[in-house]
């Protein structure tokens, strides 16, 4: 007598967000992996320069953004939090409180840039200021695209396009708000304190 | 969420403490990029939220911090073997 295997269910919950969403996330992530991979194996070429160079950046400006972008991602953590029991004030005061600290990254590392333009730093400057203004120019845009989307998400949300049984993108606006956070987790220590 | 958001915190400033203090070395090396694959896994499981969904994806992105964080850490080592 046969008996029929019974699949095995797995209840453990699926992927937040849009699918399509965290395939552009392995992209981007790869795509810094190589930039990242860049300028680590290009300082073994250009070591006195790259030494040099780590001089004329600020290291306190560089923990400052990384204490606004991970508060940012947590409020965002919150607001999702927050739709998923129905609380959408909620979503959207954190949703602003995510777009607010996300705006101090982009005011700080403006007048970064500002400082290290002014201190001589250009893209034909050299190797290492071409790879700090290539990968932290690249990771700001893409903290601009985030900012977009963040302010999208609170748009509709204070539009009512979301409750508990189906809030998507704000889960989808979230994932992309961690991966830019995710990305300057690693930038930081590579441009700003390694040695 | 907090206390993830402090151990956050903590070990960013950790982070920023070694930079100031110019301290270079494998082992310096080391510390900090696995100070910095702790906070990536921190944000992958639960700010990403992925500690227990279905599918690859906390490995893929755990892969990821690894194979990055391991050949920055081989870079470091190789620039220090050539007298960097």
């Amino acid at each position: 007598m046969m008996s029929a295997a019974i699949p095995a269910i797995d209840d453990r919950p699926p992927l937040p967000g849009d699918l399509a969403m965290w395939f552009f996330i392995l992209a981007e992530l790869t795509v810094f992996a190589a930039l990242f991979l860049a300028f680590a194996y290009a300082r073994l070429w250009h070591a006195a320069e790259f030494a040099a160079g780590q001089t004329l950046i600020d290291r306190g400006a560089g923990a400052i953004n990384t204490v606004l972008l991970i508060t940012s991602s947590a409020f965002v953590v919150q607001a999702v939090a927050s739709i998923r029991v129905d609380d959408r004030p909620g979503c959207g005061r954190w949703l602003l409180a995510a777009i607010a600290t996300g705006l101090g990254f982009v005011v700080f590392k403006s007048a970064g840039f500002a400082q290290a333009f002014a201190a001589g730093v250009s893209l034909d400057g050299g190797v290492f200021p071409m790879f700090y203004l290539l990968l932290t120019g690249f990771h700001f845009l893409h903290v601009l695209l985030g900012l977009v989307i963040l302010a999208a998400v609170w748009v509709k949300n204070r539009a009512g396009a979301y409750s508990a049984a189906g809030h998507t993108g704000v889960e989808t606006g979230a994932s992309y708000w961690h991966m830019v956070d995710l990305v300057w987790i690693v930038l930081f220590p590579l441009v700003y304190v390694l040695r | 969420m907090l206390r993830i958001w402090i151990v956050l915190m903590l070990l960013t400033a950790a982070a920023w403490a070694v930079g100031i203090k110019g301290w270079s070395g494998d082992a310096v090396a080391a510390a900090v990029l696995a100070t910095t694959f702790i906070k990536g896994q921190l944000l992958v499981d639960h700010y990403l939220g992925l500690a227990c969904v279905r599918g690859p994806w906390r490995w893929l992105l755990s892969a990821w911090l690894v194979v990055v964080l391991g050949a920055v850490g081989m870079a470091f080592h190789l620039a220090r073997g050539a007298g960097a």
